[in-house]
């Protein structure tokens, strides 16, 4: 635990560099995931001895963003559960692997569910930079409202993007994986599911 | 702010830790803590040794093993996530008395996941390389892998600061330069799996901060960080 304190410290110093503008000049507007920058992970726990960490490589996401009143903001997010990296270090095993954690009913059953969504339904502001997503999680046709821990990183600009904003937020929820119904190996594999993202919205031309 | 979400984001990964059946999870804090050891007669170690555990050489388990290194991007909208994904790390491990202990890990820096999505080529013409991930491997402003293959730490020093953390201090070996680098890392347990028979599975957590400009690599700081997080969290099988 303490370690894992001192990562989220020393995570700290990655934020809060050279963003250019704050929230009041940041732009009312749509914006969607940039893709190149955005990182959507799920952690769980193997036998206590050690996090298990798989990226989602196939999700897209939009936000309505309200900088003057962020909790009439929402956002929409997408996931292809098919679509994941384990880092399994051998080739051969590991397509086949993936293949399993993503279509096995034990796991994400994507061939049966190919979709994984998220819609807010509610933004609470709980700090300047800091608020809490409500949303409705829909996973193997399970819908559950699942509150998000979200911070806005704040507003940027890329010459390539010209006048339109970049805004960066992290965000990071626990679920229990049985409430969905995924309790393969429950407790040897933690039913708690730790998703994380980090990642970047482009303002909408 | 930013520290109340991230506090609460390692709370929640504290919670996976808490989870499954490690053989010797650690005790909850707010147990009593253990006499000193009689034989403590080191002045550096209050704690007791790490039981059930055996001192021995053990090699990492590849398949639960992972090792990232994030930095911010666009001057810290977001954290930019890369996994080395070919690796080995040697660990011999003393529960007795931990300091006794070391580790060396050797990392291919052409190993890298990116998760990159979008089409490279596209976006980069003039590009020598094919992907992104072999431009973070192989571009002289990245990892350089062709002039430097490897990237090696070997522990100097390992202190203990609990009953389950500990530092390890070490040469870190990146672009030619060789500096020391201090881990903070955290013991998980011990576990026995039915198909190692006997062996020990012991698994840590660890982490640092390094600047990459130490090592000489200075390209789009500060668009991108020059602090760079390194994170692991892996298990370490007994050898036979």
């Amino acid at each position: 635990m303490r370690s894992l304190l001192m990562a989220a410290t020393s995570a700290l110093i990655l934020a809060g560099g050279a963003s250019a503008q704050s929230l009041d000049e940041t732009a009312e507007a749509n914006y969607s995931l940039d893709k190149g920058h955005a990182f959507l992970t799920w952690t769980v726990s193997h036998n206590g001895l050690s996090s298990y960490t798989v990226n989602f490589t196939d999700f897209d996401a939009d936000i309505d963003f309200n900088p003057a009143s962020p909790v009439e903001s929402s956002i929409s997010l997408t996931i292809n559960p098919v679509a994941l990296e384990t880092n399994y270090p051998e080739a051969e095993k590991k397509a086949e692997w993936e293949t399993e954690l993503a279509t096995d009913d034990k796991f994400l059953n994507g061939d049966e569910h190919p979709e994984i969504t998220f819609v807010s339904t509610s933004v609470e502001q709980n700090g300047d930079n800091t608020g809490i997503v409500t949303g409705d999680l829909t996973f193997r046709g399970v819908t559950q409202s699942v509150p998000v821990e979200v911070t806005y990183n704040g507003t940027g600009n890329a010459p390539w993007f010209g006048e339109r904003d970049l805004i960066g937020f992290d965000a990071v929820t626990t679920i229990s994986r049985s409430d969905f119904g995924v309790t393969a190996m429950v407790p040897m594999i933690s039913d708690e599911v730790v998703i994380e993202f980090s990642g970047e919205f482009l303002q909408d031309e | 702010m930013k520290l109340a979400h991230l506090t609460a984001s390692a709370s929640a990964l504290a919670l996976l830790a808490a989870c499954g059946g490690g053989e010797s999870a650690a005790p909850e804090s707010d147990a009593p803590a253990p006499p000193p050891p009689v034989e403590a007669a080191a002045a550096e170690t209050d704690y007791a040794p790490l039981e059930e555990v055996s001192a021995a050489n053990y090699s990492l388990e590849r398949t639960h093993a992972f090792l990232t290194w994030k930095v911010g991007h666009s001057g810290g909208l977001s954290s930019y996530r890369v996994a080395f994904t070919d690796y080995d790390a040697d660990l011999q491990f003393d529960p007795e008395t931990p300091e006794n202990s070391s580790l060396t890990v050797t990392i291919n820096p052409m190993g890298v996941v990116s998760n990159y999505p979008l089409d490279y080529k596209a976006g980069h013409a003039d590009s020598e390389f094919e992907t992104w991930d072999e431009d973070i491997s192989r571009n002289a402003r990245w990892l350089n892998a062709d002039e430097h293959p490897e990237i090696t730490f070997t522990s100097t020093a390992v202190e203990r600061t609990g009953e389950d953390t500990g530092t390890v201090t070490g040469d870190l070996a990146f672009l030619g330069q060789t500096l020391p680098v201090t881990l903070d890392v955290t013991f998980n347990g011990n576990g026995n799996a039915a198909w190692f028979g006997e062996r020990d599975l012991i698994g840590f957590d660890a982490t640092t901060t390094i600047n990459r400009s130490d090592f000489g690599m200075t390209a789009a700081i500060p668009n991108i960080s020059d602090e760079v997080v390194i994170e692991f969290s892996g298990e370490f099988l007994q050898d036979e």
